[in-house]
């Protein structure tokens, strides 16, 4: 086409248009007035978009959701309505005044308009894997952290939770994302476009996580996951993938106070079931009679006279410890509305947590306003501001007093669960110095030990946008946000006091272990029974005896400038962005610790030691920025064919100068088949398809800052001339060529609806080739070379694939009844494409390389438990060099294949058992109904196939000085021949083996909630205010657990168990 | 309006170059840089003192502290115990050597700071008169940690340079023990800048005669049969004129045996010990675990100590056995004009045996008790959770002072050399090659300084005229007593080539056990029983029976019989010839193929073909 011809058309274009316009003019004008309402709520409706379909000329609705549109011509209009968040409504009228048009929130269906991250998009023309939830339907659950709430909601994103204590971490990973060296693999949270950086300990957590994890699901409006490519927009961070969230600003209308209060009693979902003091002294007399035939240790043995004492006396230290009950709160209380020029939302929300340990206990408060404003015409401003405060305190326990133990709960647990069951946790009162666990739980509480957490966020955001007049669709905005964090947190580890106490001489002063008793028994003293009249004997467990006082305040701000271009030609839509975006986060790190309480029971600085030495200063400063260019091209033609392309150019400081920027480009493409004419033809069953291909590359930054330098850092001089200098060293061997790990997406996806859209689906494949993935190279360095500590290097190459499936199924049955289901398909696997690994293991099956990451489980294969002696005595015989554990064979033991083949068990005769260490794939269910107010659903979590080991903790056989799990009650015996577990004292019995091997596939309910709107009729004739009322469970129940005895989803029994929850509460509005 | 905001979104835009270089240039506050560390002699000078806290030798008690190899090296016929029964028993496996390359904290990494203070003090703008003296104490701590590969393995990869994990080959093979030796003299002839003394603040650093007296060791290893099966002479006179040059010029600086035996260690911090020539100071400290020894805690008897003691260290009836009368002869020998007792074996010894050896009923004034007498019977009340395993308990530098809780905290210095070692590697060297005069000369006065008697010969027990041989066996029964529980019998025993001599001997116990009817026993039905010597004369404190008993009277004999038997468990010695130079475990061959396996030793089923003789 000549430059002529394009200059002769498009004058003759324009002359049309022209034409049109001048002439259409003239001719007949008639005015149409009605009213738009909420299909929910009945509510008025503020700036609807009303137009005549086809013409350019609209008007938007009052804040009585009231329109007058003037429209040529007579007969039969069509008008369109629209707005945000809500299906666009076309009605064919030939009536003019009063028309009523209700329109119908779109949260799940296909045509919202939903964040991408730098912008919107209607769901109908993403390119991407994209998903959202709507914070509506997991507002309900008593959650201490958003994530948690979020199980099941999007394939693809798993959601972690391995500890029910109050405030529990969970993680989640988008597309099982990996590293080869602990390298996040958290996702990236954007709120209100701004990345909410905040000090974690000494460092920075890059990703934001914890400011999302602090928000109030109340105060959210939107949830976006950012799976493939698409998440190219967020550059040398967008690896792992990002969730995206915009929070409340307030809707066109009067003004709706809202108030959500909720109280939910927590207990644990299932308590580890543990023997009885009597079963474990008789498991333990069946040992030294059967184990030590010759009778050295008689001595050992329970005799009928405590066996009667033990029976009478079953202390469980656990339930004396473990609060059956208890409690979270929540209240959120909100305001929002505003008119055409004006919206905002303020919102107040506390939550707080009382733990099923004594003064366990986490609370949070918070504010969240938005406001956005129509200054000018053209010039919009939005702003967000977010405050948040929360508190989280327990009992600190640094256990013994020769050895410190690491504070830990599951320390406590651990405790509170194996002590055997007749030791009294107090004796007249006196807390009991239990001596294999030298510390008493109870004692400790009351000592007021104590490790707290202070952290206050502050978060604000504001975005201007102009749309410049002369250019139509050509817009500018820039957008400036900040977070400041702080956090406090103290430890309190004061020495307390707790008693030791002589035992009954018993028959014949035999509760005193002798010498060591043989393979696998335990030595040290073991005190059954108690005198509660004798001397007792102070013992003060030093718990540490330390005051910890530590601050991290990390300060972080980010402007984003922009430009932006939309408009329309003919069939031809195009959308562009130009962006240049700087970030700079300082954090400040402050530690403090002080040994040797002086003065008892003050938790302050001057009630420890003076002494310079007992003293323990820290601290340190980090400072990192980013400064990035992003564009992206968005083009359609017919509405059918879609194109879209973006970059981003980052640049970091963590790296070396030359190696500080990176560019990462994307690009998809789509078809909507349904759009075209042949499809609406032939096709009848299915309502929409698009078919879409997605490439771009990421990258992931977080990990390893600066390890591109020689780096001397303090550390221990020497003893000089009585005198301790100070000394320096280096810290880290570095990698001058260190740079961000990469990955590039390829997501082939199909979205869809069928059915007269009563089922919507949606279908990926996708494939991740993650390379320059950071490792240590240590396994290769020979330690001659003395290099330890390396950075890492960019080396690692892994491919990941899966495929995610979700359908959707929503059906008004009639106006009363409606049902909805989403079911979520996720299946994924990975292969090493190369790694460094440890010489020696490029045989067999530890060697990595083409293989999944899983290496499956390690440990023995299990020949089972040898019934009797005689078959004992025989194998014996036969092998006559066998031992397990330099153990020769006995009744009662596990036997093991010898997989060296030298005749004997030990180390290494440990193998790849099982080929996976979890399950295959995994479903989400989602089902739910819904009749008139009322309406109930639930949340299901199914995984499939693989295999687990039971863990060495949790199948501990009982010792002298350690219960174990009930189950061990049925153990081999010499009375007990078939018996389903060893016997106690067979050696390696808890080891992995394929005898604690199970099928992983595990069932499990993680939620089920009721709720009742009461009928707006009824509120709204007796001037009451809306009401919902709801009943909500978490954690419920497992249909199918691969580890009976105890909550699938906790990690070990000595974790603080998962909390199995149940809430009432009530959202009231006016 | 419309202007204003169209040129601020300009100015934004404008502005970004100007502060794009602000934001991403970030300083890593994590760590000092490389300019600042070695650009001030302060910095430096802390390197080098953090260097010296992990490669100068600690409480061998203590070794997980250490970096240099000392981790089961203290296994031996002199106590009971050592870390790896294995070396004792002929079963040990190169394997289970891991002190030899350890990924964390080896000497190796050791080696690797030293030589990146060696590559960088002298890039950025110090002086060579500031880094000489600092360079050679570096110099010599490469030295000495080289030195305990060396002793144990032969030759190792003799590394000088600092390498690089993406641009060197780290595949590099053994030196011979050859060039091992000749780099480690060539490192401490740089040390010949350094001061005969420090004081003040740098008291503790290397002297030029640390250097001379290590220099002196190392060519003494070099010259014993460990590495010199066939008595190469050259090697014996480069040892002897080492050990010469160092004895020389130690004396012309001032240093010589201390005054007292007994307090060599526990003096050595005092300015007026002349002994202690290369030492680590401790100072009790519970900051840093290297600052207070646990020595006490280690080998003081259970009760008297804060946590562990009682069964470690216990001395042999084989070391017990060692030491001559007070005279100087052998006991039994018809020279001595003691006549040896076999009851009451501790009559008339060697003065060195009661600084080192706690017997049952001997006075030992722990926790500054005067005139406590220590019990080592078999059922000591006090010291049931953790008895001794030999009868004996070791004495050697236990700072009596201490109360039980401060054992862990102890102070106690540690003297790797003394004089009276370089007297004795001199002595050693010059029997070797034919001056058995002036061997005699260093014996005489280190068995005088012990407090042995003259006699009428003023050979102090000596017998004259002994052949080289003789006065080899003399010298190393000598450092046997002279150095028990300093750490060296292990190396004394491999680096003569005698440790195989010991095979078929057991280590032994020299137990005193309640004669029938006599017993002790702590339990409350026995607390009233006559013969129970555990039994309070009145009340439940107090005076026991046991108090009663004078153990040099007849009463000894009545309520305690003796009994010679070997260590619980003991099995006799098999100490494999192999065992001279140790196999390297099979994962660092693996990684670095270069390294050639011991002579004696497999890899991967293939015999070593490396000789730590040549």
């Amino acid at each position: 086409m000549t430059l002529q011809r394009l200059a002769r058309y498009s004058l003759a274009l324009m002359l049309v248009v022209f034409y049109h316009l001048t002439v259409s003019a003239q001719q007949h004008r008639r005015v149409i007035t009605g009213k738009v309402i909420n299909s929910d709520t009945k509510e008025p409706m503020n700036n609807v978009s009303v137009t005549e379909k086809g013409s350019p000329k609209g008007v938007t609705t009052n804040s009585d959701g009231e329109f007058t549109l003037v429209v040529p011509g007579k007969g039969a209009v069509i008008l369109s309505f629209s707005y945000i968040g809500f299906d666009p409504k076309d009605i064919k009228t030939i009536s003019d005044t009063n028309l009523l048009v209700s329109l119908v929130n779109s949260n799940k269906k296909m045509d919202d308009v939903i964040v991408i991250g730098y912008g919107t998009q209607k769901r109908s023309d993403i390119l991407g894997a994209v998903a959202t939830v709507n914070p509506k339907e997991v507002q309900d659950l008593p959650v201490a952290n958003l994530s948690t709430a979020l199980v099941n909601q999007v394939p693809g994103v798993s959601i972690t939770q391995s500890a029910g204590k109050p405030g529990a971490n969970t993680t989640m990973n988008i597309r099982n994302s990996v590293s080869l060296n602990n390298q996040l693999t958290t996702p990236l949270y954007v709120i209100d476009g701004l990345v909410p950086v905040i000090g974690s300990g000494a460092g920075i957590d890059p990703t934001g996580k914890s400011a999302f994890d602090a928000l109030d699901a109340n105060e959210v409006e939107s949830i976006t996951f950012l799976k493939d490519g698409m998440a190219t927009i967020y550059g040398a961070r967008g690896a792992n993938g990002v969730v995206l969230v915009t929070t409340k600003h307030g809707r066109p209308g009067k003004p709706r106070i809202s108030y959500s209060g909720s109280y939910s009693n927590t207990q644990a979902s299932k308590i580890p079931k543990m023997l009885s003091g009597y079963d474990h002294a008789l498991l333990l007399n069946n040992w030294v009679e059967n184990y030590n035939p010759n009778n050295v240790l008689t001595g050992e043995i329970y005799t009928p006279e405590e066996l009667d004492t033990i029976k009478s006396r079953n202390f469980d230290w656990f339930r004396n410890e473990w609060i059956p009950n208890g409690s979270v709160q929540r209240h959120n209380i909100s305001i929002s509305g505003g008119t055409e020029k004006l919206t905002y939302f303020a919102g107040a929300n506390y939550y707080n947590e009382i733990g099923n340990l004594p003064n366990v206990v986490a609370n949070r408060y918070g504010i969240q306003l938005g406001m956005t404003a129509k200054i000018i015409d053209g010039l919009t401003t939005e702003v967000s501001v977010n405050y948040n405060t929360g508190y989280e305190s327990r009992p600190a326990v640094k256990g013994t007093p020769t050895t410190d133990q690491v504070d830990q709960e599951n320390g406590t647990i651990s405790s509170l669960l194996t002590v055997p069951k007749w030791v009294p946790e107090t004796i007249n009162g006196l807390p009991n110095y239990y001596d294999p666990i030298r510390w008493n739980p109870l004692a400790a509480v009351n000592a007021n030990t104590y490790a707290r957490d202070n952290n206050t966020n502050f978060s604000l955001v504001g975005k201007l946008t102009y749309q410049i007049p002369v250019i139509k669709g050509l817009s500018v905005f820039a957008q400036y946000g900040r977070n400041d964090y702080n956090d406090y947190g103290k430890s309190y580890y004061p020495p307390y006091s707790t008693y030791s106490f002589t035992q009954i001489a018993g028959a014949n002063d035999h509760l005193n272990s002798g010498p060591n008793v043989g393979k696998g028994a335990p030595t040290g003293t073991q005190k059954v029974l108690y005198n509660y009249t004798g001397p007792v004997i102070l013992k003060t467990v030093s718990n540490g005896n330390q005051l910890q006082n530590n601050y991290t305040g990390t300060k972080n701000w980010q402007a984003t400038e922009g430009i932006t271009y939309d408009n329309r030609f003919g069939d031809h839509e195009i959308s562009a962005s130009l962006i240049s975006e700087q970030e700079q986060t300082t954090g400040n790190v402050y530690q403090t610790s002080d040994n040797t309480q002086i003065i008892p029971g003050i938790d302050q600085l001057y009630g420890f030691s003076n002494d310079g030495s007992n003293l323990n200063v820290s601290g340190q400063t980090v400072s990192t920025g980013r400064w990035s260019y992003l564009g992206r091209l968005n083009y359609s033609f017919k509405g059918k064919y879609l194109l879209q392309g973006s970059f981003r150019d980052d640049a970091s400081p963590y790296f070396p100068v030359q190696r500080q920027w990176g560019f990462f480009p994307s690009g998809s493409i789509g078809w909507k088949i349904s759009e075209e004419g042949f499809f609406q033809n032939n096709v009848h069953f299915l309502d929409d398809l698009k078919l879409r291909f997605n490439l771009g590359l990421t990258g992931n930054d977080a990990g390893q800052p600066f390890g591109w330098v020689e780096r001397y850092t303090s550390n221990n001089g020497y003893l000089l001339g009585g005198v301790m200098t100070n000394g320096l060293a280096t810290s880290q061997v570095p990698n001058p060529d260190i740079t961000w790990e990469s990955a590039l997406f390829k997501d082939l996806g199909v979205d869809g609806t069928f059915a007269n859209r009563k089922f919507n689906f949606s279908f990926d494949y996708w494939f991740k080739h993650g390379f320059n993935m950071l490792e240590p190279p240590q396994s290769t360095v020979t330690n001659t070379s003395g290099i330890t500590n390396t950075a890492s290097v960019n080396h690692g190459i892994i491919n990941s694939w899966g495929t995610e499936f979700q359908l959707g199924y929503h059906q008004d049955i009639n106006k009363d009844w409606q049902v909805f289901a989403t079911v979520n398909f996720n299946w994924s696997d990975n292969k090493v494409i190369r790694e460094y690994y440890n010489p020696g293991t490029d045989t067999g099956y530890l060697y990595p390389i083409g293989k999944r990451m899983d290496q499956g489980i390690t440990g023995y294969k299990s020949t089972g438990i040898v019934r009797t002696a005689a078959e004992a005595a025989a194998w014996n015989a036969k092998n006559p060099n066998w031992t397990i554990n330099k153990d020769t064979l006995r009744a009662g033991d596990l036997n093991f294949v010898d997989v060296n083949g030298d005749g004997k068990i030990d180390g290494n005769d440990q193998t790849q058992i099982a080929k996976r260490s979890s399950t295959l794939f995994g479903f989400g269910f989602i089902f739910g109904a819904q009749w008139k107010g009322f309406r109930v659903s639930t949340n299901i979590s199914l995984g499939i196939g693989g295999q687990i080991a039971w863990k060495k903790v949790d199948v501990a056989p009982p010792t002298k000085d350690a219960s174990a799990l009930a189950m061990w009650k049925g153990s081999y015996t010499a009375y007990r021949t078939n018996a389903t577990l060893p016997a106690i004292y067979a050696p390696f019995a808890n080891q992995v083996s394929t005898y604690w091997l199970h099928s992983a596939t595990y069932m499990y309910v993680n939620n089920l909630m009721l709720s009742w709107q009461v009928p707006v009729r009824f509120t709204s004739t007796h001037h009451l205010p809306e009401a919902r009322f709801y009943l909500t469970g978490t954690n419920l129940w497992s249909i199918i657990n691969p580890t009976p005895f105890k909550d699938p989803r906790s990690n070990e029994i000595t974790d603080y168990p998962i909390l199995r929850t149940w809430t009432f509460g009530a959202n009231i509005s006016l | 309006m419309k202007k204003l905001i169209i040129y601020s979104i300009l100015l934004i835009s404008l502005a970004d170059t100007g502060c794009q270089k602000k934001i991403l240039d970030k300083v890593d506050f994590n760590g000092v840089p490389v300019a600042t560390a070695w650009g001030n002699v302060q910095t430096a000078q802390i390197y080098l003192d953090n260097l010296y806290q992990y490669c100068m030798p600690v409480y061998y008690s203590n070794a997980s502290a250490s970096t240099v190899p000392t981790n089961w090296h203290n296994i031996s016929d002199e106590c009971n115990g050592g870390s790896n029964i294995g070396v004792l028993q002929g079963n040990l496996t190169q394997e289970s050597e891991n002190d030899f390359f350890p990924t964390a904290n080896s000497s190796w990494q050791w080696i690797r700071k030293i030589n990146i203070l060696l590559a960088d003090i002298d890039k950025y703008g110090l002086t060579p008169d500031v880094t000489a003296p600092i360079k050679a104490q570096a110099y010599f701590l490469r030295a000495w940690v080289y030195f305990n590969l060396v002793k144990v393995y032969g030759g190792v990869p003799y590394i000088t340079k600092v390498m690089d994990y993406v641009k060197d080959s780290l595949n590099i093979p053994r030196n011979s023990t050859t060039e091992c030796v000749d780099s480690m003299i060539a490192d401490l002839n740089h040390c010949s800048v350094l001061p005969a003394h420090w004081t003040g603040t740098d008291l503790g650093r290397i002297t030029s005669g640390a250097a001379l007296a290590l220099k002196g060791r190392i060519l003494l290893y070099y010259a014993s049969p460990q590495f010199n099966p066939s008595g190469d002479q050259t090697r014996w006179q480069m040892a002897l004129q080492a050990n010469k040059a160092a004895y020389d010029s130690l004396t012309a600086q001032g240093y010589a045996l201390a005054s007292k035996y007994s307090r060599v260690f526990l003096d050595a911090g005092s300015s007026a010990n002349s002994e202690a020539v290369i030492f680590r100071a401790y100072n009790g400290s519970s900051i840093i675990s290297q600052d207070a020894n646990n020595w006490d805690n280690v080998v003081r008897p259970y009760s008297q100590a804060y946590s562990g003691g009682g069964k470690s260290y216990n001395p042999t009836w084989n070391l017990v056995q060692a030491y001559p009368m007070a005279d100087g002869y052998a006991p039994g020998d018809p020279h001595s004009k003691y006549t040896y007792d076999s009851v009451r074996f501790w009559h008339n010894r060697d003065p060195r045996f009661y600084s080192t050896v706690v017997y049952n009923g001997a006075v030992y004034g722990l926790g500054n008790t005067a005139g406590r007498i220590q019990y080592t019977y078999v059922g000591t009340a006090e010291d049931l959770s953790a008895p001794t395993t030999t009868g004996f308990y070791c004495r050697k530098n236990v700072d009596t002072s201490l109360t039980a809780t401060a054992t862990q905290f102890g102070k106690t210095w540690w003297v790797e050399m003394r004089f009276a070692e370089v007297m004795l590697n001199y002595a050693e060297c010059a029997n070797a090659t034919g001056d058995q005069a002036t061997a005699y000369t260093m014996l005489t006065q280190i068995r005088k300084r012990a407090g042995i008697s003259a006699n009428s010969d003023n050979l102090y027990g000596l017998t004259a005229g002994m052949t080289q041989a003789d006065m080899e066996t003399a010298i190393l029964n000598e450092r046997r007593i002279e150095f028990a529980f300093e750490d060296k019998r292990y190396d004394d025993l491999r680096r003569t080539r005698t440790f195989d001599q010991l095979n078929g001997q057991t280590r032994m116990g020299f137990f005193i056990v309640p004669r029938a009817p006599y017993f002790s026993s702590t339990k409350a039905s026995d607390a009233n029983k006559p013969n129970n010597i555990e039994r309070y004369l009145s009340g439940s404190t107090g005076p026991k029976v046991r108090d009663t008993i004078n153990i040099e009277g007849p009463a000894y004999q009545v309520y305690f019989r003796d009994s010679l038997a070997p260590i619980v468990n003991e099995k006799p010695i098999n100490f494999q010839t192999t065992y001279y130079a140790y196999g390297i475990p099979s994962t660092n061959i693996s990684k670095q193929p270069a390294l050639q396996q011991t002579l004696g030793w497999m890899f991967a089923g293939a015999a070593g073909t490396f000789d730590p003789t040549k």
